[in-house]
């Protein structure tokens, strides 16, 4: 339903009862909506459903995996290393002379390609060390360290270029064309399976690092899977619709103050539904803000997420306290 | 020819700071045979934490090695090991909404298939586990709301849980009240009788562990003994670890006067 309520905002109206006969592939249906619906608000309504699920699935799994409620999904560096990637594309022109430019590919690629590279550093340097924590702090000071690189290149870039680079930061839901989201869906697909590997060693995580290997739960091999699926999952979201902040920190959060549970077998497929619906609703409410102009995604999440986390948390803590 | 479940060979235990190993007890040779309740006694820092957290594989050995039933620990995977070894920590639990029936649940896991499901005989062992403990009011509240001697009752349930021929504990009385503590000491007694278990459980209170268990671990200045708390050679041990002029060992009544 909220998936319908989403296909029909835009900044054409279509009424209800055409959507329904383009969807239901009545053959009455008009030439004109049948080409919007499908090869434009269709894709970006499955775009906001897969970004939704792997971005709070990614987001629950690095909470229990680093027992810390600020983790979410780009703390292994995957974010930071897409938008260095970016921008090095985008302003590294005035350094290195302008590169190859094809717009609509290249930026998927540079992101992958600086995601990747971010990725394996932090790896590398987390390999040799026991405690994950430190691990999470290495991953937040690359963070650091990029955003001061990008600093730099943004001082030194023309006005356009830099406009250019923002535009980007400001995450875009309806770049994707069918055949990227076959292949989203098709990533999502393989880390729902490796998803059914970590259910009960990241239930038994719950208790703590050593408890869980008490439990006959291989800690190294657990990371692995946990990092794998988290960097598959952001990778590939950030590199088609760029860094879509807050959604991966926050569905978690909502998912637990209305299951009232830590098990990860109910936790997993309600922080895809949550993370899915939370996107429609984010994504519809860009398109009916400003009439014909689109707001950026990423501020949405932001401004409307974070005012209803506090409160769930608030009412939470209320309930207790009485 | 009683029945020996673990044996260390010559164990050297410490831990590792960057690269250069420190050892706190070395020449660690002991048989634990099955069905007997042991306590280990040391002062603090002694190395208690290091031989439990050892014999559990959470730590390496800096030397020698550690066999169940004739196999190094080394050769077993985590999940054969979970199925000899529960254990009761003193670490904190991180945050989270479980209730106290699924962390004691959490015990079946080495048994369980993927999903984690439980059936009846899963079940059973839980409410018994629970019966045991006397936590089977708690059940439905969440951990975090349990004062810390009932989140010990829980943890202490969960490793029973696990059905394990071999029990750790460190220092799972810490928190108890006098009532629950000497219920807690009887109850693993129990269950080293009734089930043939071996109980070692890392302790401070001398006078229960003197009176409750069949025989004592001793570690003191990276020295380890063990044997009986009748023999002459612990009793001297106890006496140089644990005399002060505020406390006294009085060997007629096996008991430490203060």
């Amino acid at each position: 339903m909220i998936a319908i309520f989403n296909i029909y905002t835009g900044s054409i109206h279509i009424p209800f009862k055409e959507i329904w006969k383009v969807i239901s592939t009545q053959p009455n249906a008009s030439e004109n909506y049948h080409y919007i619906i499908t090869e434009y608000r269709l894709p970006k309504t499955i775009t906001s459903i897969l970004v939704g699920i792997g971005l709070g699935i990614s987001g629950l799994m690095m909470q229990t995996f680093f027992r810390n409620p600020l983790a979410g999904p780009f703390v292994l560096g995957i974010s930071s290393g897409a938008s260095l990637g970016v921008a090095l594309l985008i302003m590294g022109g005035s350094f290195f002379g302008s590169l190859p430019y094809l717009y609509n590919f290249s930026i998927p690629l540079a992101a992958s390609l600086g995601s990747f590279l971010v990725l394996s550093i932090v790896m590398i340097t987390a390999r040799n060390i026991r405690n994950t924590m430190s691990i999470l702090i290495i991953g937040l000071m690359f963070g650091s360290f990029t955003s001061a690189i990008i600093s730099v290149l943004s001082y030194f870039s023309s006005a356009t270029e830099l406009q250019q680079y923002i535009f980007w930061s400001f995450g875009s839901l309806s770049n994707l064309q069918w055949s990227e989201l076959y292949l989203l869906i098709s990533i999502i697909a393989v880390s729902a399976i490796g998803l059914l590997f970590i259910i009960k060693p990241l239930d038994a995580l719950l208790l703590g690092e050593n408890y869980a290997t008490s439990l006959g739960i291989s800690i190294k091999k657990t990371q692995s899977i946990v990092f794998i699926i988290t960097s598959l999952l952001t990778g590939s979201i950030t590199a088609f619709v760029g860094p879509i902040a807050f959604i991966g920190l926050a569905i978690p959060h909502i998912t637990k103050l209305i299951f009232h549970t830590s098990n990860h077998k109910v936790l997993l497929p309600a922080v895809g539904i949550i993370g899915a619906i939370v996107m429609l609703i984010c994504d519809s409410l860009t398109h009916i803000s400003i009439g014909a102009k689109t707001l950026p995604i990423n501020a949405i999440t932001s401004i409307f997420g974070a005012p209803v986390v506090i409160w769930l948390l608030v009412s939470k803590s209320k309930k207790l306290g009485s | 020819m009683k029945n020996v479940i673990l044996k260390t060979n010559n164990l050297n235990i410490g831990y590792t700071i960057s690269k250069k190993s420190v050892s706190i007890c070395k020449q660690i040779n002991f048989e634990l045979y099955k069905g007997e309740l042991l306590c280990l006694l040391g002062r603090n820092g002694s190395g208690k934490s290091t031989l439990l957290k050892t014999m559990a594989k959470m730590l390496t050995p800096i030397q020698g090695s550690i066999e169940i039933n004739e196999e190094n620990i080394e050769n077993l995977s985590p999940k054969e090991l979970a199925k000899f070894i529960a254990v009761v920590l003193t670490e904190s639990i991180p945050e989270n909404s479980l209730t106290v029936y699924e962390t004691i649940a959490l015990g079946r896991q080495p048994y369980t298939n993927w999903l984690g499901k439980l059936f009846d005989k899963d079940i059973n062992i839980i409410q018994n586990a629970m019966l045991l403990t006397d936590t089977n009011n708690l059940a439905n509240k969440l951990i975090h709301q349990l004062s810390d001697g009932q989140l010990q009752r829980v943890m202490i349930a969960r490793a029973l849980t696990q059905d394990t021929p071999i029990i750790l504990l460190d220092e799972p009385t810490s928190h108890l009240d006098i009532h629950h503590k000497i219920n807690i000491f009887k109850i693993l007694a129990k269950i080293c009788k009734e089930t043939q278990k071996t109980v070692l459980i890392s302790t401070h209170e001398i006078n229960l562990a003197l009176k409750t268990s069949d025989r004592l671990l001793l570690i003191d200045q990276e020295k380890f003994k063990i044997g009986k708390s009748t023999d002459n050679i612990i009793q001297e041990n106890l006496m140089t670890i644990f005399n002060s002029d505020d406390i006294r060992y009085d060997s007629t009544s096996n008991q430490f006067i203060f």
